[in-house]
């Protein structure tokens, strides 16, 4: 029965390089089966009939006859493909569905003979690359972790995968329609799922590979852009989320090292502290200081105005004027202080103290001119007021407002990261939404 | 143990297996050659066993199925009470059923409780767990061989895996011999291959080397 050539199949279609193929014929039609993977197929689905046939020995036996049309696949079978670094065979093709049918997805069996089998398999234009791996987990109790080689995975679905169709050859026994309970568990961009049936477990492992990878390895440029989110897509932000952070940091991180300098050398230097009582009569008058020296070139003067105001307010409007060119900066400092009791508990709002910071003043000789107003005037009551002028003072406005610049993008990206991460597991049939978000 | 030469009692069926006998390499960094082959068969189907000769007096088996490589070797530890009593239930349902053909092997159905799959034992130190159970046959063999190959020689074959990684295979021959061999499942590529066989149509993975050139299909003989 065994015909002991090996001869590619249909040379002249072959954009790709098949393997030897060893024949059998169909025992239902009498077609040709070729097998590649010699010695460890067992059922192999005839071309011509679509009867799946056991060639495991030479009493080669019919399984099913078809009842479904060939289907073309996106791979056709024979097609080879390098992926991590080995080259790889399509010799076998399943259409499965969910238990309720709706939902379809496609495996490819792929074929080295060094390596042993892989899997492609594709959804809504979703590729994962997977291995089966021969482990002992458990996965009792109520856990929906997983651990394996120190990653852990969640789960996101459970369910029932059956058979729909069958095309070229395997190394278990196939049938259409039969139905096997499976669990995924991921950890993008990694998956972990169990098949099992009848008593007998099948781990794998896979990762999720980018459509366009696929179609690069099998010389394919048509293959459709994937739709919606897969359970194990990274989502794009992660990668990118870990830099934009980082870079984020290290630019906090200079500014305030750039803050701290600057500080550092700041003279900070109480160049003029005066406190007085203000009369009522004082109301619309004009207070002018003793000369102030401002040494140095440009920098930054603060005037600060005190007032141990409570339920009241002090308003000065001040000017500091250089007395050799006139120059003035002026501002207007409003002191207000309130604070009482109500059926919440005290309160208070406003403060005792106001300043205001003038910048790049020259260096000379100044004079403060203070106007002031106050809310107790209008009783004949003074004020007790305390002006003090701050040559070259930190100012840590600017580092806030720099920092507040920095920030939309990182946190755009990190938005964005778990709108994805919701969605993606919105389709989780048994992950919640809310335990999610402390491991992601 | 006993090797003998056996030389090519039996006819191998051909297969794209990448192992010939004189391939060298190398497990847990101890050099080894494959000196000696069986081809099993089961129900579902066939798998090799490369009987192998390590460097450090050891012997073993490299086994070949459905693309997973395992490497064991035949030790001496102890197994726990419960699996051996249920290993000399499930032989002598096998020696019944090999007696008499009509008969089922349905361990499931044993008027003791049987030997199931995924039940815990004890091998040496190490808590193992039932993967598979299965009555298989030789159906053919090559090389220098522990044991007498004749075809269609039944065993009763056990795998057993660790939640390390670890796996142990417990083979009840028709002698009414338990052996039992310790190891792990093995990557292609971990092994340091040598004189692998070449295969039409693929080309070698490039960490292996191959001595033989391109032999064919057909194998062994």
């Amino acid at each position: 029965m065994v015909d002991d050539i090996s001869h590619p199949t249909e040379p002249d279609k072959a954009a790709f390089r098949p393997g030897p193929v060893q024949t059998f014929s169909c025992p239902n039609c009498g077609g040709v089966i070729g097998i590649r993977a010699l010695g460890i197929t067992i059922n192999a689905v005839c071309e011509s009939c679509g009867s799946i046939v056991d060639v495991s020995n030479e009493n080669l036996r019919i399984i099913e006859t078809a009842a479904v049309k060939a289907q073309a696949a996106q791979i056709p079978i024979g097609s080879r493909g390098t992926l991590f670094d080995t080259e790889w065979e399509v010799i076998g093709y399943m259409i499965r569905s969910d238990g309720s049918g709706r939902y379809l997805w496609r495996e490819y069996l792929l074929f080295n003979p060094y390596q042993g089998f892989r899997f492609l398999t594709e959804a809504n234009g979703h590729w994962n690359f997977i291995k089966n791996i021969r482990v002992a987990i458990e996965t009792g109790g109520s856990s929906r972790i997983v651990e394996l080689d120190e990653r852990q995975y969640r789960l996101f679905e459970q369910g029932r995968a059956v058979v729909r169709y069958v095309m070229g050859e395997f190394y278990w026994r196939i049938s259409v329609e039969e139905d096997t309970a499976v669990a995924d568990y991921v950890a993008a961009p990694h998956i972990l799922s169990k098949e099992s049936s009848d008593g007998d477990i099948m781990w794998s492992q896979g990762i999720y590979m980018p459509h366009r990878e696929i179609g690069n390895a099998f010389k394919l440029d048509k293959l459709p852009a994937p739709k919606g989110i897969a359970p194990n897509q990274p989502s794009p932000y992660t990668g990118k989320l870990g830099q934009i952070v980082n870079v984020f940091l290290v630019s906090a991180g200079l500014l305030l090292a750039t803050q701290l300098f600057f500080n550092e050398r700041a003279a900070d230097r109480v160049v003029f502290d005066r406190k007085i009582q203000a009369p009522a009569s004082a109301r619309d008058q004009l207070l002018i200081s003793e000369p102030i020296t401002l040494t140095g070139g440009l920098a930054n003067t603060v005037v600060m105005a005190k007032s141990n105001v409570s339920n009241n307010w002090v308003e000065l409007d001040a000017t500091l004027s250089n007395d050799v060119t006139d120059a003035s900066d002026s501002a207007t400092l409003p002191i207000e202080y309130y604070s009482g009791s109500d059926s919440d508990g005290p309160w208070s709002e406003g403060g005792q103290t106001t300043e205001v910071a003038f910048s790049s003043v020259p260096g000379g000789e100044y004079h403060l001119q203070v106007e002031v107003d106050a809310g107790a005037f209008a009783e004949g009551k003074p004020v007790d007021l305390q002006v003090k002028v701050i040559r070259d003072a930190p100012i840590w406005a600017n580092f806030w407002l720099t920092l507040l610049l920095l920030l939309p993008y990182p946190a755009w990206a990190l938005i964005r990261h778990w709108i994805f991460v919701l969605k993606q597991w919105s389709e989780s049939n048994t992950g919640s939404v809310s335990n999610l978000t402390r491991t992601t | 143990m006993d090797v003998e030469l056996m030389g090519s009692v039996a006819e191998l069926t051909p297969d794209v297996s990448p192992f010939q006998i004189g391939t060298t390499g190398r497990h847990r960094n101890i050099g080894f050659a494959l000196i000696g082959r069986l081809k099993m068969s089961w129900s579902a189907g066939m798998w090799n066993e490369w009987f192998l000769a390590s460097d450090d007096g050891r012997t073993g088996w490299l086994a070949e199925a459905q693309g997973f490589l395992s490497i064991a070797y035949e030790t001496d530890e102890l197994l726990e009470a419960g699996l051996t009593h249920k290993l000399t239930n499930l032989q002598k349902i096998a020696d019944l059923a090999r007696r008499d053909p009509s008969t089922v092997i349905e361990t499931g159905h044993s008027s003791e409780d049987p030997l199931r799959l995924g039940a815990r034992f004890k091998i040496g130190n190490w808590t193992y767990l039932v993967m598979d159970i299965k009555e298989a046959a030789c159906t053919g063999c090559e090389g220098e061989l522990p044991v007498i190959a004749k075809i269609g020689r039944k065993t009763t074959s056990i795998d057993l895996l660790n939640e390390t990684g670890r796996f142990a295979s417990i083979e009840l021959g028709e002698d009414f011999r338990r052996r039992t061999y310790v190891g792990e499942y093995v990557e292609f590529d971990s092994l340091a291959l040598s004189n692998v066989r070449g295969l039409p149509g693929w080309s070698l993975p490039k960490a292996s080397t191959s001595t033989t050139g391109m032999k064919g299909l057909s194998n062994g003989g």
